[in-house]
This record gives C-alpha cells, sequence and structure tokens, in this order.
C-alpha cells in the first residue's frame, strides 16, 4: 500500500478544483486556499448513452 | 500621431501584436458573446463580429492578436461584458487594449502568396481535399455524385444557376457552410487575378465555372443581411478581398511546395479550422481554379 | 412527428454544434435532425423538406434551429430534452473551453497545473464518473456526493489504492488537510493528532472536543461512511488513511472513528493499527469499547476519544476516564428539569441534524435501558410507522434522505427542524427536546438564532398547557468558528435551553432528566 503521494500532500499547500457547490470553493477562499470552481454541466444532458460517446472522443 | 490618452494604470493595459486593418475603422459599443480558450468574440453593434485571439494563425482584418489577454487569469471578459471601440483603442471594464502605433495586420493576398501555384497544384489540392476534408459541409460538391444532404443539393442547384448568392446563409454550422464556400471562391478570383497574365486558361464556354461577375458582387453585397453575424463578418472582408490567416497560410504553403505531401499538409492544416470551415472554403477555392489554370 | 426547437442569439463553436447535431441524429427514434442558423434560405430548406413548423416562421439568422423528426413522442421529447441540455452547456469538447470557468477537468488543470485535490459535490448520478477523472488525472478526490452506489465506490477506492491517492468518499462531508477545514468542517487548533474517519458529524465533533481541550490536529481524513461496514470495500481508505498517518511525521497519535465495522474489516483494521508504532484510540460508534491491545485504546464515547487522544499526545497517562460520569451538578439539573413538568410529559423527542452525533445519543439511551424508536432503527421493533410522527421516545436523524429529499440539510437550513420542534412541541406528551447544533463552514451563519425563537415559542405553548418543556443541546463547534460559538451558546441559554459542552454530554444529561420523568409517571 503505497501512500507517498498522500504524505506528499501533507507537505504541500493545498490547490483545489472545485466540482459542484460554490459554497465549498469560498470557504476555501476564505481559507486562503488556492481553489479554482469548476462550472460544471451534466454532461450531455445526463445522457448515458451521449455520455460514453463523448467519453470516446477523449476530449 | 497623437498619444493615446492613458485612462488606465500599466497593469491595465494590453498591448496587442497585431491589429486587424478593419478594427480602427469601427467605433461605438460592442457585447461579448463567446469566450473560449483562445479567442473572445465581441459582436459590433454594426453586426459585425470583432475577435480577440490567442494565436496569430486565428487572424482575420476584424481580430486582435493579443496572447498576453489569454495569459493573465485577471484579464477576463464574459458573455455580456460590454466593450468600446475608440479607434485608437478598445476600451472594457476591466482593460484596455490599444490600437494605435501597433503593427497592423493586412489580410490580402500578395505575390508571394500565389507565384508557385499551377494547375497540378489545383489536382494535388482536390485529391488530398477529397480525402482529408470534413463532411458534414459542402464537401459534397466536390463529387458528382448526388448526396442526400438537402444542404449540398441545395448549394449544386444554385451553382447550377449560376447564382452564387443563393447560398449565403446555407448550411450548417455557426458560420454557415454556404459562406465559408462563397469566401474560397472569392480567394480564388482574386488568387488569379494575381497571377501572372499567361496562367489564366480561357474558360468561356465551360459550364461548369463559377465566375463571380460585378453584377454577381453586387448580388452578394446584397445578400449580406441572409445570413447571421459570423458569416456577414466573414463575408464582409472576402467581399473586400480581406480574407483568413489560415487562408492565406495555405495559399502560401503550396505556392511553396515542392513535393505532393506537402500541399496535403497544408490542406490538413487547413481543414482543421472550426468544423467544416476549412473544408468548405477550399471547396469553393477548388471549384473556382478548376480548368481555370 | 417532428419539433423545431429555436435558440434565440445563440453563439455557439460549429464543432460543438457538429456533436450538438451527431448526439442527437444518433438518439435511438430520431429519424432526421437539422442543427442549422435560422437564415432564411435554411429555414425554406427546412420547410421544403418538411422540416418546419410555427416557431421556426420566426427564427432569425442569428437564432440557432433544431428541427427534429422522430419515430415516436417519446423519442423526439428525449432527444428534444438532449438538445436543450447541451445547448445550456455554453463551450464543446475538441480542445476549447471557456477560459473563465472552465466546464472540463483538462480546462481547469490548464489554468491550475499543479491542482492536488479535487472536491466533488455533484449530483450521485455523475459523481463516480467526475472522481474517476479526477483520479486518473492522478488528483486525490474529497468526494462529497452521496447515492453512489456500492460498486462505484469499490472500484473508485481500487483505483486510488492502486495509485495511491486519497479516494475520501462517497458521502464525505469532513475533512481537515493540512489545517484546512474542506466542505463541513470547523476551524481547529494545528497539532499531533491524527484522525481517520468514517463520519463526517463525528469527525467534527471529536476534532472540535480535541480543540476545546487544548489539543490539535495534523490531518482529518474522511473515509466515507460505508468504507468499514460494507465488506466489499475492506475498510481499503481507512487502511490507506491509517498508514498515510503513520508515516506523516507531524502525527503522534491516531485516532479511528467509526460505526459499527464488519468484522474482517476490523481485524485488519486493529492490526494495522498496532503495527504503526504510534498510540491510537479507536472508537467504534454505539459499541462497547474493548480492552486495550498494545498501544490501540478503545474509548466508549465521541468526547472521550478526543480527551483520551488529547493525554496520549502530551505523554500522558491515558485511561477510560470516569470524568463523565454522572456528577452532582448534572443530577440536580435532571430533577429540576423534570420537576416543572406536568404529568402527561412522558417522552423524549431527540432532533439531530448530524447523523453520528444522533447515533450516540441514540445508543447512550439504549444502553441505559430506554426503547427509542428512530429513524435509524435497525430492528423493525424501533422503526417509527412513519418518520413524521413521533411515538413514545423517539431520535431522529433529520439529515436522512427521507426529510431532506428536496429540501436543504438541516446543518444548512434550520427550517426544517423548527417545523418539528414545534409538532413536538404541540404533543402533550412530549418531555424533553435533545438537539445538536454544528458550527463551521459550510453550516448556517447563525443557527441558534432561529432555534432559540422556535424554542421559546415551543417552552411558552408547553407552558400554557400547564407543562415544561425540557431542552437539552450542544453546540459542536470551536472559538474559531465564523459563527461564534459563544455568542450562539447565549441565545440558547437565553431561551432556557440546557447548553452542554459535548454531544455525549447533553445525551446523558438528558438520560437522567428523561430517568426523573419515568419515575414520576411510575
Amino acid at each position: 500500500m503505497d501512500v507517498k503521494k498522500i504524505n506528499e500532500l501533507f507537505g504541500k499547500e493545498l490547490k483545489v478544483i472545485n466540482v459542484g457547490l460554490d459554497s465549498f470553493a469560498e470557504t476555501l477562499r476564505k481559507e486562503k486556499v488556492d481553489v479554482l470552481q469548476m462550472d460544471w454541466r451534466p454532461p450531455a444532458g445526463g445522457d448515458k448513452h451521449v455520455i460514453s460517446l463523448l467519453d470516446k472522443l477523449g476530449g | 500621431m497623437t498619444q493615446a490618452r492613458l485612462d488606465r494604470s500599466p497593469e491595465e493595459q494590453v498591448f496587442p501584436t497585431l491589429v486587424g486593418v478593419l478594427v480602427p475603422l469601427l467605433t461605438g459599443r460592442g457585447t461579448a458573446v463567446s469566450v473560449y480558450s483562445s479567442a473572445v468574440n465581441v459582436l459590433h453593434n454594426q453586426g459585425l463580429l470583432v475577435s480577440f485571439v490567442e494565436e496569430t494563425r486565428a487572424m482575420t482584418t476584424l481580430s486582435v492578436c493579443v496572447p498576453a489577454l489569454f495569459r493573465n487569469p485577471k484579464k477576463r471578459l464574459a458573455p455580456g461584458d460590454w466593450v468600446r471601440f475608440e479607434g485608437i483603442r478598445l476600451v472594457t471594464a476591466d482593460f484596455e487594449v490599444l490600437l494605435q502605433g501597433r503593427p497592423n495586420w493586412q489580410g490580402t493576398l500578395m505575390g508571394k502568396h500565389v507565384k508557385g501555384w499551377s494547375e497540378s497544384k489545383v489536382s494535388l489540392l482536390k485529391e488530398a481535399l477529397l480525402k482529408k476534408g470534413k463532411d458534414g459541409g459542402f464537401l459534397g460538391l466536390l463529387r458528382r455524385e448526388k448526396t442526400d444532404n438537402p444542404f449540398v443539393e441545395k448549394a449544386r442547384e444554385g451553382l447550377r444557376h449560376k447564382a452564387l448568392s443563393s447560398l449565403v446563409g446555407l448550411g450548417p454550422g455557426s458560420t454557415p457552410s454556404g459562406d465559408d464556400f462563397i469566401t474560397g471562391v472569392l480567394l480564388g478570383e482574386e488568387t488569379l487575378r494575381l497571377l501572372p497574365a499567361e496562367e489564366p486558361k480561357a474558360v468561356a464556354g465551360n459550364q461548369k465555372t463559377v465566375i463571380p461577375s460585378r453584377l454577381e458582387k453586387k448580388t452578394l453585397w446584397a445578400a449580406l443581411s441572409r445570413t447571421n453575424d459570423a458569416g456577414k463578418t466573414l463575408l464582409w472582408q472576402a467581399l473586400q478581398a480581406h480574407f483568413p490567416a489560415y487562408l492565406i497560410e495555405m495559399l502560401q504553403s503550396v505556392s511553396d511546395a515542392e513535393r505532393p505531401e506537402e500541399v496535403a499538409m497544408a490542406v490538413e492544416s487547413s481543414v482543421r479550422c472550426g468544423e467544416t470551415s476549412g473544408t468548405d472554403a477550399l471547396t469553393g477555392f477548388l471549384l473556382f481554379m478548376e480548368g481555370r489554370l | 412527428m417532428k419539433k423545431i426547437l429555436v435558440r434565440k442569439n445563440a453563439y455557439y463553436d460549429s464543432v460543438f454544434l457538429m456533436l450538438a447535431s451527431k448526439a442527437i441524429k444518433q438518439h435511438p427514434g430520431i429519424k432526421e435532425a437539422a442543427v442549422v442558423m435560422g437564415t432564411d434560405v435554411n429555414l425554406e430548406l427546412l420547410k421544403g423538406i418538411g422540416l418546419f413548423s410555427g416557431e421556426a416562421a420566426s427564427a432569425k439568422p442569428n437564432d440557432l434551429v433544431i428541427a427534429l423528426e422522430g419515430e415516436t413522442p417519446e423519442a423526439l421529447e428525449e432527444a428534444c430534452r438532449i438538445a436543450e441540455e447541451t445547448l445550456k452547456k455554453k463551450s464543446q469538447r475538441g480542445g476549447e473551453e471557456e477560459a473563465y470557468r472552465p466546464v472540463s477537468l483538462e480546462g481547469a488543470l490548464k489554468i491550475i497545473p499543479e491542482a492536488n485535490l479535487v472536491i466533488i459535490s455533484v449530483p450521485g448520478l455523475y459523481a463516480a464518473r467526475e472522481a474517476r477523472g479526477a483520479l486518473h488525472k492522478g488528483l486525490h478526490v474529497m468526494l462529497f456526493s452521496d447515492h453512489v452506489s456500492v460498486e462505484d465506490e469499490v472500484d473508485l477506492k481500487e483505483r486510488a489504492t492502486e495509485k495511491g491517492l486519497l479516494m475520501m468518499g462517497p458521502d464525505c462531508g469532513t475533512a481537515i488537510i493540512n489545517g484546512k477545514p474542506l466542505c463541513f468542517a470547523n476551524v481547529v487548533r494545528r497539532g499531533a493528532i491524527g484522525l481517520a474517519a468514517a463520519s463526517g458529524s463525528g469527525l467534527q465533533e471529536v476534532t472540535c472536543c480535541i480543540d476545546r481541550m487544548g489539543g490539535g490536529i495534523s490531518q482529518a481524513l474522511g473515509t466515507g461512511g460505508r468504507d468499514l461496514q460494507e465488506p466489499r470495500l475492506r475498510g481499503r481508505m481507512m487502511l490507506m488513511g491509517i498508514e498515510a498517518l503513520k508515516h506523516d511525521p507531524e502525527t503522534r497519535v491516531i485516532v479511528v472513528l467509526s460505526k459499527p465495522p464488519a468484522e474482517e474489516s476490523a481485524a485488519t483494521v486493529l492490526s494495522r493499527l498496532e503495527q504503526t508504532g504510534k498510540p491510537c484510540v479507536v472508537h467504534f460508534l454505539g459499541l462497547k469499547p474493548m480492552e486495550r491491545r498494545g498501544a490501540v485504546w478503545f474509548s466508549g464515547n465521541m468526547e472521550e476519544t478526543a480527551a483520551m487522544a488529547v493525554a496520549l499526545s502530551r505523554g500522558e497517562t491515558c485511561g477510560r476516564s470516569n470524568s463523565f460520569a454522572p456528577d452532582k451538578d448534572l443530577l440536580e439539573r435532571a430533577e429540576a428539569e423534570a420537576g416543572h413538568m406536568s404529568r402527561s410529559q412522558r417522552y423524549l423527542r431527540g432532533l439531530f441534524a448530524g447523523g453520528t452525533l444522533a447515533l450516540e445519543a441514540l445508543s447512550l439511551f439504549e444502553q441505559e435501558g430506554f426503547k427509542i424508536r428512530s429513524n435509524m432503527a435497525k430492528e423493525p421493533g424501533q422503526a417509527l410507522q412513519s418518520p413524521h410522527r413521533s411515538e413514545g421516545n423517539t431520535l431522529l436523524d433529520l439529515g436522512d434522505d427521507v426529510f431532506t429529499l428536496g429540501k436543504p440539510h438541516p446543518m444548512i437550513d434550520p427550517s426544517l427542524r423548527e417545523e418539528r420542534i414545534a409538532q413536538e412541541a404541540a404533543d402533550p406528551e412530549t418531555a424533553l427536546l435533545l438537539m445538536d447544533v454544528v458550527l463551521g463552514y459550510g453550516a448556517h451563519e447563525d443557527p441558534c438564532g432561529p432555534l432559540a425563537e422556535s424554542v421559546s415559542k415551543a417552552k411558552a405553548w408547553m407552558a400554557e398547557r400547564g407543562g415544561y418543556l425540557s431542552v437539552v443541546a450542544s453546540i459542536t463547534g470551536t472559538d474559531s468558528d465564523f459563527q461564534n460559538k459563544a455568542e450562539q451558546k447565549k441565545k440558547l441559554e437565553s431561551v432556557g435551553c440546557l447548553v452542554m459542552p459535548s454531544n455525549y454530554q447533553a445525551a446523558l444529561q438528558a438520560v437522567h432528566i428523561m430517568k426523573q420523568v419515568v419515575q414520576r409517571w411510575m
């Protein structure tokens, strides 16, 4: 069980990408954490078939 | 030459590397309508789209190349943001782009872009386009067979009746395919004009060709209102013999090409533009050039 | 059948339009589709091929027209819905994303390439996919979302362990990494105690108690609620967390917190803890604590967990304390509270926002011989006929789905609990209200304000009928939380609420009040 990367995280500055509720990003900003808020939308309107097609694009 | 009035502090000024020659001609207000990672489109209230672009390759005479804008997270435009056109500069809420005294981008064809063109290069272009061109637009026009695409067939009909303007606004794409196609035709006309006199063959009697006469140009100008902002913007420039950088680059590359592969590479590079824009423009260019060299 | 959609003033990229067009055309049951700008000539053509309608007639060149022909009305509806949803997205795949607010992880990583943690709180249906994407990019994940299937959780944790990454969740509401509170978390002192918990509000309670007792937190990792309970998960994330804390030079004491684990997972966790070489405190909620094994201590409640951890971090002797045995004050208060009640008042009504806090209270009452009905009940005999109607002694986790579907969680919005308080106050058999208040990031900015008002009203009603409503609460939070803990406490106390220093003590106080109540009407 290699946990090197987790211990590395403990020693570094957090750089966060927030996918979802804005309030979590706001919290982090208040705590002076570097956070980027993603503008998330359900992929392809949520259609699983289309999602798998888009996944094939590898974008 | 007067110094641009400095309303802003130095951090808020952006210096473009290139300014499309037609941009300083516009004054008034505009609104950002779409924002991408390497381009921002602003709709000027005259109905023309002016773009901030990151790469030289994306230049048009209605573009401003401002790499700094795309590398600085603090200078961002969002859809709905206003932009003021002042001739010497473009002003937004957070920054201004200085236009005066910056290098201009002409977007016109010159001899050096076309001097290496020949009939064989036109053939090579056609071959490469049939292989590498993107379907979905008007590539079908290069082939003789009827397609089941109603837009292609409608375009074919328009060409048969020598009514090029009937293609304005026709077809899929955020810039309708017909507009890209016509741009390619206009590019062909300009190319021929610049070639040494002995190259163009006489084409009277060739029923397949589409020649934009002066009359047709007038019709094309009048047809501008029939398409959307993106198409209008493209044609407005092309009718003034101003073409997008990627098409001029294509001409230059083919002109300089010493081997067939180089022609193919130039085509591949052009068809990457947009979805079918590159393909459609090259299709129009080819249909014009075929039988004329 | 045909349908035409018109999107006014549409500025979409051609690549995106092409993808949207493909997606619609490939949808089963769609015969024909066209996605074009509303220029006259395009509209003419659509008319000519029979894909036209009234809406299209008003379309202008800058409008986007989507014309569909479907085999069935259902296919048409579905395809239309997909079209609308896809267009709501402001950008498209193929390399170009909105620079302003990226819509994809790739886009985000262009802007913040040194990113090391992704926090995901999108609907459960999509959450696993997002988490997979993040792990694939080598990023640690905190998955706040719930309603993620066990299969997905197993898959995500397998990938995470393979890559040596954190996969906190799903349903992980709390974590503190490098001193930074994530999602619902409190501002706590930095120190030498590291925690790995399969519980959100539990982690909050323990870390806040540690802070109150003068200790500090190195790291507090969440594993997601099921990590130790679901056999297929094998406690993977808990084991990763323990291993990381073992190697963390800042961590001198390791605390593990979870609901009762599956047997095999428990055994592995305990043996792993013994191998850390650091003193450990383990609390399995609701279970009687075991005897110490080497350097691994077992605690009986969350406050005790904190006390033992703090003692160990100071190198002090640590034992199961008796300091929380009922003291004189607690017994006196119990008598006083019960003394004012009317004969009809008999029952406890526990209204909790934090699931683990509710569980701790429930366990204590049961240990003390009370029969409590709950929406958390494991046995059918303890279930409620309807969670919306209390029966006898009732203790509720108001954060449960049955209450929160379509409504905000009670930690964020007090109105859910306020309504229930009023309901209980109207019931002449209600003797005592027991509640938790959670402060910190993510929680309401002034939870005790509206709560105090509700309590005040409730007590007034009860008094009008000649009774006395006892209200006991605890506040999970620290002095550094933005809600101002001292003021919050004052607000509750000013309306006659007993505010205890911890969830356990509040439950204990409530137990003794209820013992008095039972004695009175026996």
